[in-house]
């Protein structure tokens, strides 16, 4: 789908005022974000800054205590699958690799004609080919979470929302993973991801969105946020120290 | 000792012979406990699995009530049963007391709470792992049922055991509503409570005996078949 069809079919990603609070605790205060184009955007902080659950809630899985969340004026709902969100720990059907990504199709109500299709090309895309028939439960880390991007990539979905998805995964398996995702930028797919990794989100991000104990510290290119930071928390990040 | 090995002698000796009453008495009990079962089996995993993934309002009752009829006394099923099936009861039309029929369904009440509450809690620990995957792909519980119940099959092959183990060994709720009628009610169960009454302990401990072997029998086919599914 060509860039300027999806601005205008699901973009800008409207966060306005959203916060979001268990009991006592407040997890994100006040969060202000526009998304506009198709750049790489990287959530980027420490392990309980707040950046899963800011995806849960771009994505729709969870609902914000307070403020408003809008893709192109509308509020997020689970079922809308040109949006796809990865899974940190995905879980399967204990069944075979094709099994769970012919599971999406029928979610979606791809007729069944076209499913055989789609399925191979997926998994060929995601270099599962080999281990189609391979149940789910045999799966290395780094296969399930192949496994994981084949059932996004049968979607062909315009937004690609991933939680930390190769933080359990050995550098090769993460360099391949990256990989399968340069070929979803290949089709104008939209990349929305959270990392602690300061490697990761150098090598991936075209603007970084800092978070930090709830807040947005930060959000600028990638190439100004690691040159430049504004914060002197993003200043201690970037160098180690926090 | 020599009771036991007289029994074991006479059990053999029985079981050699294919004597008709015996193959009669042991056809009737397969039919009902294993028509209770599935009967109860029909019910109990669409109902376990329904309360597995939905919450509704009431939803803590249900279950607390299956789980509490889990320990349901069968002569107390057997005397409910017997007043609604009796001439004078609202279900006395159906002329259904000492029958067969009122026999499975006596089983079928002492079983379905077993099946449905160990379905009920293996459904919901399966979901519960898959449930922020679920929502994550935007799959509505409906369209993860038939997949969840696939991916549990052996617990709930156990569970199914479980309320097999049950029907198969009961014997107040059937001597009720069965009578234990000579050719047309007579169970193993209730053969060898009447036999034990008798005093004939041989033949009541011959026929315990065969009742042991094909629970164990019945058993070990669905494990190996649990074994091999895939």
């Amino acid at each position: 789908m060509p860039d300027a069809q999806i601005y205008q079919q699901y973009l800008p990603l409207k966060v306005s005022h959203v916060s979001y609070r268990v009991q006592d605790n407040l997890l994100l205060d006040d969060v202000n974000l526009v998304f506009n184009d198709l750049k790489r955007s990287i959530l980027l902080g420490h392990n309980g800054a707040g950046k899963s659950l800011l995806l849960k809630l771009l994505h729709g899985a969870i609902e914000p205590t307070q403020g408003q969340i809008t893709w192109q004026q509308q509020a997020p709902d689970t079922r809308q699958y040109w949006r796809s969100l990865l899974l940190q720990k995905p879980s399967f059907f204990t069944r075979s690799v094709r099994y769970n990504i012919e599971f999406v199709l029928n979610l979606a109500g791809t007729p069944k004609a076209q499913q055989a299709d789609l399925c191979d090309e997926a998994l060929n895309v995601c270099g599962l080919v080999n281990i189609a028939d391979r149940k789910s439960h045999l799966l290395s880390g780094g296969e399930a979470q192949k496994l994981s991007l084949a059932r996004a990539w049968v979607l062909k979905p315009s937004i690609l929302l991933m939680d930390e998805p190769t933080v359990a995964l050995d550098p090769p398996s993460v360099i391949s993973f990256e990989n399968i995702i340069h070929e979803f930028m290949q089709t104008h797919t939209k990349i929305i991801m959270t990392t602690h990794d300061l490697a990761q989100a150098k090598r991936m991000a075209d603007e970084i969105v800092f978070v930090h104990n709830g807040h947005i510290l930060e959000h600028s290119p990638a190439e100004k946020f690691f040159q430049q930071p504004q914060t002197h928390t993003a200043k201690k990040f970037i160098s180690g120290e926090l | 000792m020599q009771d036991i090995s007289g029994a074991l002698a006479t059990a053999l000796h029985l079981i050699l012979q294919l004597e008709p009453d015996l193959v009669e008495i042991v056809a009737l009990s397969l039919k009902v406990s294993i028509s209770a079962v599935l009967l109860a089996t029909l019910i109990s995993i669409p109902l376990g699995t329904l309360l597995g993934t939905y919450k509704f309002r009431g939803h803590g009752l249900i279950c607390g009530i299956l789980n509490t009829l889990m320990g349901l006394p069968p002569v107390v099923v057997g005397l409910a049963l017997y007043l609604f099936l009796s001439r004078s009861g609202p279900l006395g039309d159906l002329n259904l007391l000492f029958t067969s029929t009122a026999m499975i369904i006596a089983q079928c009440i002492l079983v379905t709470p077993i099946i449905s509450s160990l379905t009920q809690q293996t459904i919901s620990d399966l979901f519960e792992q898959h449930k922020e995957q679920f929502k994550a792909l935007g799959a509505p519980v409906h369209h993860t049922l038939i997949p969840l119940i696939w991916d549990a099959r052996n617990s709930l092959l156990t569970s199914v055991l479980a309320g097999f183990g049950r029907a198969s060994a009961e014997v107040g709720a059937v001597l009720i509503v069965g009578g234990n009628i000579n050719h047309v009610t007579r169970v193993m169960t209730t053969t060898i409570a009447l036999e034990t009454s008798k005093g004939n302990l041989e033949l009541a401990m011959a026929l315990g005996i065969i009742l042991l072997l094909i629970s164990f029998s019945i058993t070990s086919v669905m494990i190996l078949i649990r074994n091999r599914t895939p």
